[in-house]
């Protein structure tokens, strides 16, 4: 005991202490995603006042016309939309790092950003669009594309017994393709469309809107809604594929069903945005370190987590030049970093 | 409840590991499952348990089960332990009911994992990840984790390889105990001829891809047999106060 108590500290001495530690990190997490939320509304380049901000969002008469617009039209779909994405970036890098049973997954390891690029750059170099749905072409085409490499990837891993090491190698093959593919494009492109291909590429919420917004939350809500019933399951595999499938856990169909949620939960997320790195793999290890591996308290606390990263970059991304807004995604690294720096040199207890 | 096999044939893709083994395990008693190292106990146990094919019948009470039906009523504790995970003592028995778990997991629940973890010594680690704590304390840990599925059947593929004497001791003495007060049949694969000698009701010997022999300890693990099986030459005494000893000498 004397050679190890330094670890001890972070053991709660009973079940309850142990609970009652995770409903706090939930609470806590939850009071900062409001407040990062309410400093997110309140920030940006057309430096509202933060009085004029409030009431326009309180539905005040006294709020002018267009205060109104800013707030209510372009700065609070954006905060929802950074919420939403937020969280499921982080589901999905939780349950990546679950199933292939490995610290370096994220939503992006199986290639399905390198895939939504390529969707959107081949639709903005065509200027193909769709009928009547015109707004909704590129998101279509990234999302698409998101899917055929996730089937990719379940197809060439189905023939070698979908173990996490072929579903890794699989998913890094379909990475490249699609990377490759969506250079060519980029070469092809005139500098015009190639700076649009590259703007689409950073990720950023300014595309976010009433309309899109819903897509994305609607797709949360329903994967999250799928993923539930498995939580014990989830967790069981964490004790490796053997044990997990001793327990009664069958872990092929568990893994090929969480595949197809993370699919779907990304394509969800980076259809209209853009790929936006580092979430996913950042919040479930900042999440894991406060709540320990039971997934009915990590999933919520990765979600959480990922809301208030990309919460924070979307401040920060107003803040480092006034008057404009850089791409979130290329912030969202920046912060995301020295959290998961701190947590490795200062967290007392293992989570891998 | 008794587990029987007929002509169980067991093989990795075109490898044949074991064929033709017919076995009858008893509830209420211990058998331990002994051979040289790559025989096919492993593969043995987890056609048992459900968790790999094989063919042939095998049968629980006499009613020809399913693989999904014996997973129901075996609870099987894999062989290597050595792998942690960042996973509790505590969350890691309790996922030996993860079939009934819910959201919510009761205090009685969580009281009686750890009950089970202060039967092994463990109840001051129960917060501990599985990372944090020694192989021996692992390996007890999934063995609360096997127990605590409340099976008809236990399977265990070496519980006792990573603990010390006293452990080694410990565990087969609950085992034992566990066999006839809940009248289950448990089966362990082991190396240990003294503690097989020492512990199991029924022996039965794998070699060469064959099942050799099946019985009383006394019958089955005899000087012949075991220069036969293992090339080893073994002393071998059996007395009506101390029971059957084995001591291995030297390899042949």
């Amino acid at each position: 005991m004397t050679a190890d108590s330094g670890a001890a500290e972070a053991a709660p001495s009973s079940y309850r202490t142990l609970s009652a530690r995770r409903v706090t990190s939930l609470i806590g997490a939850g009071v900062l995603l409001v407040f990062c939320t309410l400093v997110d509304i309140l920030t940006g380049p057309a430096m509202l006042g933060m009085g004029d901000v409030v009431q326009s969002l309180l539905g005040s008469q006294s709020a002018s016309a267009m205060t109104n617009v800013i707030v209510w039209d372009i700065r609070l779909p954006m905060s929802l939309m950074a919420i939403t994405v937020g969280a499921a970036l982080a589901i999905s890098g939780v349950i990546m790092q679950t199933i292939l049973g490995n610290p370096l997954a994220s939503p992006y390891t199986l290639g399905f950003s390198a895939a939504a690029g390529f969707g959107a750059a081949v639709v903005i170099l065509t200027g193909f669009t769709l009928p009547i749905l015109a707004w909704l072409t590129v998101p279509v085409s990234a999302f698409g594309a998101t899917l055929v490499s996730a089937a990719l990837v379940y197809g060439l891993s189905r023939a070698r017994g979908m173990t996490p090491e072929v579903m890794i190698l699989a998913g890094i093959a379909t990475l490249f393709l699609f990377q490759s593919l969506q250079s060519m494009v980029q070469y092809m492109a005139s500098p015009e469309v190639l700076q649009a291909i590259v703007f689409w590429l950073f990720g950023s919420l300014l595309k976010a809107s009433w309309d899109n917004l819903p897509v994305t939350f609607a797709i949360l809500v329903f994967c999250v809604a799928a993923i539930l019933p498995d939580l014990w399951r989830l967790t069981a595999l964490r004790m490796g594929d053997e044990r997990a499938a001793a327990v009664g856990v069958n872990v092929t169909r568990l893994r090929v069903r969480m595949f197809v949620i993370v699919a779907l939960l990304t394509a969800g997320a980076v259809a209209f945005v853009g790929t936006i790195g580092f979430v996913g793999l950042v919040a479930p290890h900042i999440a894991r370190g406060f709540v320990g591996e039971d997934q009915r308290a990590l999933l919520p606390m990765a979600a959480l987590t990922g809301a208030i990263v990309m919460t924070g970059a979307s401040i920060l991304s107003k803040l480092i030049s006034p008057g404009s807004v850089i791409p979130i995604g290329i912030v969202t690294a920046v912060l995301g970093v020295p959290f998961l720096f701190g947590l490795i040199v200062m967290g007392k207890r293992r989570y891998w | 409840m008794s587990l029987s096999t007929q002509n169980l044939t067991i093989s990795h893709g075109s490898l044949t590991v074991l064929s033709d083994v017919s076995l009858d395990l008893q509830e209420g008693q211990v058998t331990g499952l002994i051979g040289p190292n790559g025989v096919g106990k492993s593969s043995l146990l987890k056609a048992l348990a459900g968790l790999a094919p094989s063919k042939g019948r095998i049968t629980a009470h006499a009613a020809q089960m399913n693989e999904a039906q014996r997973r129901e009523i075996v609870a099987y504790m894999p062989q290597d332990s050595s792998a942690g995970s960042s996973l509790t003592l505590l969350e890691v028995v309790l996922l030996g009911r993860i079939n009934t778990l819910g959201f919510r997991v009761g205090q009685d629940l969580i009281d009686a994992v750890e009950a089970l973890l202060d039967d092994f010594g463990l109840a001051h680690l129960s917060h501990r990840t599985l990372d944090a704590v020694s192989g021996g304390q692992r390996q007890l840990t999934y063995l609360a984790q096997a127990l605590f599925r409340e099976p008809r059947i236990l399977l265990l593929d070496e519980p006792t390889a990573a603990l010390d004497l006293r452990n080694q001791l410990l565990v087969f003495e609950t085992l034992r105990k566990l066999a006839r007060d809940k009248n289950i049949a448990v089966v362990v694969a082991l190396h240990d001829l003294s503690l097989t000698a020492q512990f199991c009701d029924q022996v039965v010997c794998l070699c060469n891809g064959r099942m050799d022999a099946a019985g009383p300890p006394a019958d089955v693990l005899t000087k012949d047999r075991l220069a036969r099986v293992y090339g080893i030459a073994a002393d071998i005494t059996s007395d009506s106060e101390k029971g059957l000893r084995i001591a291995a000498l030297h390899a042949l």
